[in-house]
């Protein structure tokens, strides 16, 4: 029978059974020495290493080294790829496995899973508080408590971890409406877009921007939690939490909650709507075509995988207590029609509108040179193709009821699209504006707001060493909400756009953040 | 790789493009006989002897003009399958209206960049046929030598790391031409950095030529595809 993954706050706000046998497994794998495949710092390098980072975080001893580069189980995570929930469902259960298998025999339940930490549920006005028993310093015997981490600086750097509700918005995940997406500047669907190849095989093609899950609220949360905090050291990364780091997120317990959480997200997304599907192409299903996902079994021995084996969490011996749909029936359609200050259209127009396949996305507009991240606010001006803005402007005539008759067409969708961002500070996150006016403050204008970016991944993205050529990350930020709420007020001139960057904490010369380029795409229908 | 994931992979654009250039390539080579491609610089080495003579003779107006054909021929075979990243980088950060010149902007400028190396390899392989009085195992001895060595010194991985480096397009006018000539321009260069002492290896040779090629293909294609790393000599790492 499958065993029932819950939902953290839900067990209670102090420890309860779960969570201990949680610490004490924890606690288990980390006295295990790091060659062996079911050790808590084998486990988290699987994820990410990087030997000067956690030789300085003292999580390898002197003399002690982490796994080799040829080593194939290690550094495998799955970013910036479509390989991303199907690699860590398989990942996540692997762990989950490994520490029941500890639980076990320290005398505890066979039924123990994995929690998830629902920092989205507005049903519990704590929800985005880190669960209380991460944050305390010893289990209720007096041990230390291994789920205690310190390097958890929150999103403003001053320790304290709340997820903010806007953080952990799921309006842009749970209302995409397809899986696979692409790379070219447009949606890159709920699940990531579509590589051949795993995110270390990348150089065949340049550097893909995250799915919307992956980006939002995955990566988001990755910064909210581990932030960084200013202390002075030379290297950024020195300052930064162990969630802000690919190399090192794993090392955090809250990240396994965490993950659990985007894997149950994953499952609302494919039951809330029967429209949303999982990716059915081959080269998703079998692949990626450059390598094997592999994760070690309760007895460290290997165990290979692929997609086809991830589709359903039963086949994995688990489910979730909770898998209701927390936008309870919207779609994306009704609330983009709804910002648009027109009623939502009949039912069969709004399917007809959805299944239509979206044209490939096109490029309307860039600024006009690269942008440096410093200070508390950043302003960029985006002009736009006078062509392309007339052909995005086109796409709402139906909203001025000049073509009454036709069959209902959706406007297009518009993207920003930040390329070749790069930096040395992975914890750093910004709110994105768009079409703030000249001089004044974005946060009096919430409706102008596209979103959060959090830079994840940043640092090795951005260095040639790490293997994906230094160009940095791209990121694809949909901004259709905000121009549908200006062509619905008409406050809009499509020629320029003007987009700000506002960080959550004031960007120094020394986190070295650019954005290579700020452009605009346009896809229609 | 999975074999059986290939088909799917390689019909994902622009890989039948870029097939079908490499491919047309390799048929212009292999269906017009070497000497009709390359005949100034067959008939010099056949009929004067290996001397410096050959070398200069392999540098004239003539031997190049009769070179253009053959070395584009070599090009297309050879570097088609290494172009995928940044025609798909120009494809997709380009204006819709601009991307066939953008890629036609950038493939000139490679390719010019190539065109003017091509003579000075020439040079290179004939005078190594020369100190070696003509022998063809000798010269491929000596080039794969250099080549090897080549492999292993921190420069090649630096102009390795140098092809993968997508910079920035401006979207508009003359800007963005200048943008998409610039960007051909340094990754021919680069380029040409990494891979001139593979690519010397089948023009030391007139009887192995098309045999050295697919091998040498599949060690620049090999090259393209590894993950950066730090520039270091391989043999101390």
């Amino acid at each position: 029978m499958a065993r029932t993954r819950k939902e953290v706050w839900g067990l209670g706000e102090g420890w309860n059974d779960t969570v201990l046998w949680y610490a004490r497994g924890v606690d288990a794998l980390q006295k295990r020495p790091i060659t062996d495949h079911t050790s808590w710092r084998y486990l988290a390098a699987m994820h990410g290493f990087d030997q000067e980072i956690w030789r300085a975080f003292d999580y390898l001893a002197a003399g002690e080294n982490g796994p080799v580069e040829s080593d194939l189980m290690s550094r495998q995570c799955q970013h910036q790829t479509w390989y991303f929930l199907p690699w860590h469902r398989g990942y996540v259960a692997a762990f989950e496995a490994i520490v029941r298998d500890a639980v076990v025999k320290l005398g505890g339940p066979q039924d123990w899973a994995l929690p998830y930490w629902n920092y989205s549920n507005t049903n519990n006005s704590r929800a985005g508080e880190l669960p209380l028993a991460f944050a305390v310093d010893k289990l209720p015997d007096g041990s230390p408590n291994p789920l205690k981490v310190t390097r958890r600086y929150g999103a403003d750097g001053l320790g304290r971890v709340v997820i903010s509700a806007q953080d952990a918005s799921l309006q842009q995940a749970m209302l995409e409406p397809e899986f696979p997406g692409k790379a070219s500047g447009g949606t890159t669907g709920f699940g990531g877009p579509e590589t051949p190849f795993s995110h270390l095989g990348s150089l065949f093609e340049p550097p893909n921007p995250s799915g919307v899950l992956e980006d939002f609220p995955h990566n988001v949360i990755h910064g909210a939690i581990g932030g960084f905090r200013r202390r002075g050291n030379p290297n950024a990364w020195q300052d930064n939490g162990l969630m802000s780091m690919p190399d090192t997120a794993a090392l955090d317990p809250i990240f396994w909650i965490h993950h659990s959480n985007i894997d149950r997200l994953w499952e609302i997304w494919l039951r809330r709507d029967p429209l949303h599907k999982n990716a059915t192409e081959r080269v998703w299903l079998d692949g990626p075509a450059d390598r094997t996902f592999q994760m070690p079994r309760p007895d460290g021995s290997p165990a290979n995988y692929t997609a086809r084996q991830m589709l359903k969490t039963e086949d994995l011996d688990y489910i979730y207590d909770d898998v209701s749909d927390p936008l309870s029936g919207e779609t994306r359609l009704a609330a983009r029609f709804r910002n648009l200050g027109l009623a939502a259209p009949a039912r069969a127009a709004s399917r007809a509108m959805e299944e239509t396949v979206a044209r490939p996305a096109e490029l309307i507009g860039a600024n006009a040179a690269p942008v440096r991240l410093e200070g508390r606010s950043i302003a960029t001006q985006v002009p736009i193709s006078q062509a392309e803005a007339r052909n995005l402007a086109a796409s709402f005539s139906f909203s001025r009821g000049l073509a009454a008759d036709a069959p209902l067409k959706e406007p297009d969708r518009v993207f920003l699209n930040l390329e070749n961002i790069r930096g040395a500070n992975d914890g750093v996150i910004f709110d994105v504006y768009v079409g703030v006016p000249l001089g004044a403050d974005p946060k009096n204008h919430p409706d102008r707001r596209a979103g959060a970016v959090s830079l994840f991944g940043v640092s090795k993205a951005s260095q040639v060493r790490s293997g994906h050529g230094g160009n940095g990350l791209v990121k694809v930020i949909e901004i259709t909400h905000v121009i549908d709420s200006l062509q619905a007020s008409q406050a809009i001139d499509l020629r320029q756009l003007n987009v700000e960057f506002v960080p959550r904490q004031e960007l120094l010369a020394s986190d070295a953040i650019s954005i290579g380029r700020v452009s605009v795409y346009r896809q229609g229908k | 790789m999975a074999l059986a994931l290939l088909p799917a992979v390689l019909s994902r654009p622009p890989w039948p493009m870029l097939a079908l250039a490499s491919l047309s390539g390799w048929l212009a080579l292999a269906s017009v006989p070497h000497a009709l491609l390359r005949p100034q610089i067959c008939g010099v080495l056949a009929g004067s002897g290996f001397d410096l003579g050959t070398v200069e003779a392999a540098l004239n107006i003539d031997a190049a003009a009769g070179l253009v054909p053959f070395w584009l021929a070599m090009l297309l075979a050879m570097m088609s399958l290494l172009l995928s990243q940044p025609i798909i980088y120009l494809w997709r950060r380009s204006l819709t209206r601009r991307r066939g010149w953008a890629i036609v902007e950038f493939l000139a400028a490679y390719l010019g960049v190539w065109m003017l190396a091509g003579p000075v390899l020439l040079a290179l392989a004939t005078a190594v046929r020369v100190v070696g009085q003509g022998s063809e195992a000798f010269a491929i001895t000596v080039v794969g030598a250099v080549a090897f060595a080549w492999r292993t010194c921190p420069a090649q991985q630096i102009c390795i790391n140098r092809c993968h480096v997508l910079p920035r397009l401006s979207p508009f006018g003359l800007a963005a031409d200048r943008d998409c000539l610039g960007f051909g321009f340094r990754t021919g260069m680069w380029c040409v950095g990494a891979c001139w002492p593979p690519m010397l290896l089948p023009l030391t040779t007139d009887t192995l030529h098309l045999l050295l090629m697919p091998v040498v293909t599949l060690l620049l294609l090999k090259d393209r595809l590894a993950p950066t790393r730090s520039p270091r000599w391989l043999m101390f790492s």
